[in-house]
């Protein structure tokens, strides 16, 4: 019954069906086969969806407009530009480092790419990159958004599979960091061996790099309020995801005033939009996941591929490509709900205790989403650049292999992910 | 002359289930940030914890995905992957059907499941706010309903000039949001 909902899936996605519909109509198909009624399909979404937990999506959704409609995310940039866009290749490294802080704040891929893209491409295309390189670096930087906290991606993942949203943001900021630090090294190589050309003469000056850094510093002090609160445990994920909704309209609406009251309404509609997008998703992604688990799919898979996965590296490919694909098919998040619950009782019997194996998954489909010609993100860089989706393969490919041989790097050290959750997040499993 | 009175009172329907949607989204939107907020109040400030708010949240929060469900088949923002749209017109055209053939089928289907599982719960009430579920349930069928609604309402379009419902319009509105 599994095989025939995947392959339902797979066709129709193939086919050109949204990913929602595809999903829903695999798992009704499933439903009806495993002889459910359709009634149950209805109680499996709605019990997807009326998690409090995921009440925080739509905030940090809004969160993230709030910021980028007020001008937040230039402020980020200009900080970040005077702090590294010194260096060889200095943009670039600036776009990485933009993302990783935005991300902190927008929560979605596709909303870091389109807004750090919309302002650094055009800045990197003037200092004499190609706007196809340009482009890539924008991609590549978001992919890694989903690994910074307070991503919505975490959160989904861990309400679906009870891992404590607060341990899961501590074990991903090592990896996002090194994750950051490869496609860093990728622009500083490719700019400093004229692979690429670039150009920009930017002088380092500590007291631009003080003044752009108190501009930015109320805008960073939203993903600061969130981290805070839950780590510290002051708030849960929601109640701090609220927080920072009054904080940011303080800022955004009564402070500088940059965005006008009667532009909220309109704000509101496309986080509501979006979170029908992401939320619709995940309902349907537990109708796909309780169906999975009805039929013992998880059982079934440590059965037939248990003989396989004694052997770590193989079960690490496997999982690489695996996820990577299905990533990029379905996206990140729908990815994710149906794959995890399936994959962790194999990953443990491999040797990876669920939060290791949660980050290592994010990071696989970090890379899915910045895949082309099917990553969204590369979709996102594509409009904003104005480049063909074909010129993209080429610049992205060393930033797609930096980040296997670094995902490649956090299958082998657990301590990356598990050091800080183990030191400061009070984590005890293996 | 008909064709054009006959469109005219569908724009005047199309207008008004736009309307509908967009208001009943920002609004339950806004109240669940309200509602989160006051939680934390009276939680942190107050020392006085509310019973109902984190039940009442979820409750609007479900009715606000289901609503942002039907919004996005609306603004067609809902994910696909277009890996033959752009290969011929022949395969473009079958990409805009079979999308538009198996989302009526979808939006169908969650509309009976949601129909009948709404239905089966008459008498249960939520335990802490004492609002009967079924409230809250019919959130599936409604958002699945106005989701079939925005699908049929392509039809005319489809049948005129598939390719436009395969072109890359939906990215637009990516960079836009």
């Amino acid at each position: 019954m599994t095989i025939v909902m995947l392959t339902v899936f797979l066709v129709l996605v193939i086919a050109g069906a949204p990913v929602l519909v595809a999903m829903g109509l695999g798992a009704s198909a499933a439903f009806v086969g495993s002889g459910l009624s359709l009634s149950e399909v209805g109680r499996s979404i709605y019990g997807g969806i009326s998690v409090f937990t995921l009440l925080s999506i739509p905030l940090f959704i809004f969160v993230g407009q709030l910021l980028d409609k007020g001008g937040m995310s230039l402020r980020l940039v200009k900080f970040v530009v005077a702090l590294v866009g010194w260096l060889t290749g200095g943009l670039g490294i600036s776009v990485v480092g933009a993302t990783m802080l935005f991300s902190g704040l927008s929560g979605s891929v596709n909303a870091d790419a389109a807004a750090i893209g919309s302002v650094m491409i055009p800045m990197m295309v003037d200092a004499g990159y190609r706007s196809a390189w340009a482009a890539s670096i924008v991609a590549a930087a978001a992919g890694t958004g989903i690994l910074i906290p307070p991503s919505i991606t975490m959160i989904v993942l861990g309400t679906i599979v009870n891992l404590s949203i607060k341990q899961l943001f501590l074990a991903s900021l090592l990896p996002a960091v090194l994750l950051g630090l490869a496609k860093a090294v990728i622009i500083f190589v490719r700019a400093s061996t004229k692979a690429e050309p670039s150009n920009e003469r930017i002088a380092f000056s500590p007291l631009d790099v003080l003044k752009t850094f108190v501009g930015a510093f109320p805008a960073l002090l939203a993903p600061g309020i969130i981290l805070g609160g839950i780590v510290f445990g002051v708030f849960t994920a929601t109640e701090a995801a609220a927080v920072a909704v009054f904080y940011t309209l303080l800022l955004t609406v009564v402070i500088y005033r940059s965005i006008a009251v009667t532009a909220l309404p309109g704000l509101l509609l496309a986080t509501a939009r979006l979170t029908g997008v992401v939320v619709g998703l995940v309902g349907i992604a537990s109708a796909i996941a309780y169906i999975f688990a009805y039929n013992q799919a998880s059982e079934a898979l440590v059965a037939w591929a248990g003989g396989y996965v004694n052997h770590y590296l193989i079960f690490v490919t496997i999982v690489m490509v695996l996820f990577w694909i299905l990533g990029a098919l379905m996206d990140g998040i729908p990815a994710l709900v149906v794959l995890m619950p399936l994959f962790i009782p194999i990953a443990a019997k491999a040797g990876m205790s669920p939060l290791h194996f949660a980050i290592f998954s994010l990071a696989i489909f970090g890379i899915s989403l910045v895949t082309p010609p099917i990553g969204t993100a590369c979709f996102v860089v594509s409009a904003v650049a104005k480049v063909e989706m074909r010129r993209l393969f080429q610049p992205m490919t060393p930033f797609i292999i930096a980040m296997f041989v670094t995902i490649l790097i956090l299958a082998y050290f657990p301590q990356i992910s598990l050091a800080i959750p183990r030191a400061v997040g009070g984590y005890i499993g293996p | 002359m008909t064709s054009s009175r006959r469109r005219s009172s569908w724009d005047w329907i199309d207008e008004g289930v736009r309307h509908v949607e967009n208001v009943l989204a920002i609004c339950l939107l806004a109240a669940i940030i309200v509602d989160v907020l006051l939680q934390v109040l009276f939680r942190y400030v107050l020392s006085n914890p509310l019973s109902w708010s984190s039940e009442v949240a979820t409750y609007m929060f479900a009715w606000l995905t289901l609503i942002g469900i039907a919004i996005a088949q609306r603004d067609r923002s809902h994910i696909e992957v277009r890996l033959f749209a752009h290969l011929s017109e022949a395969t473009g055209i079958a990409t805009a059907w079979i999308s538009w053939i198996m989302s009526f089928l979808f939006f169908a289907i969650l509309a009976v499941a949601g129909y009948f599982f709404a239905s089966g719960e008459t008498i249960q009430t939520g335990p802490a706010s004492g609002i009967h579920v079924w409230v809250v349930y019919a959130c599936l069928p409604t958002g699945a309903a106005l989701g079939l609604y925005h699908t049929l309402r392509e039809l005319p379009q489809l049948i005129r000039s598939p390719l436009s419902l395969v072109s890359a319009h939906h990215l637009e509105e990516v960079v836009d949001a």
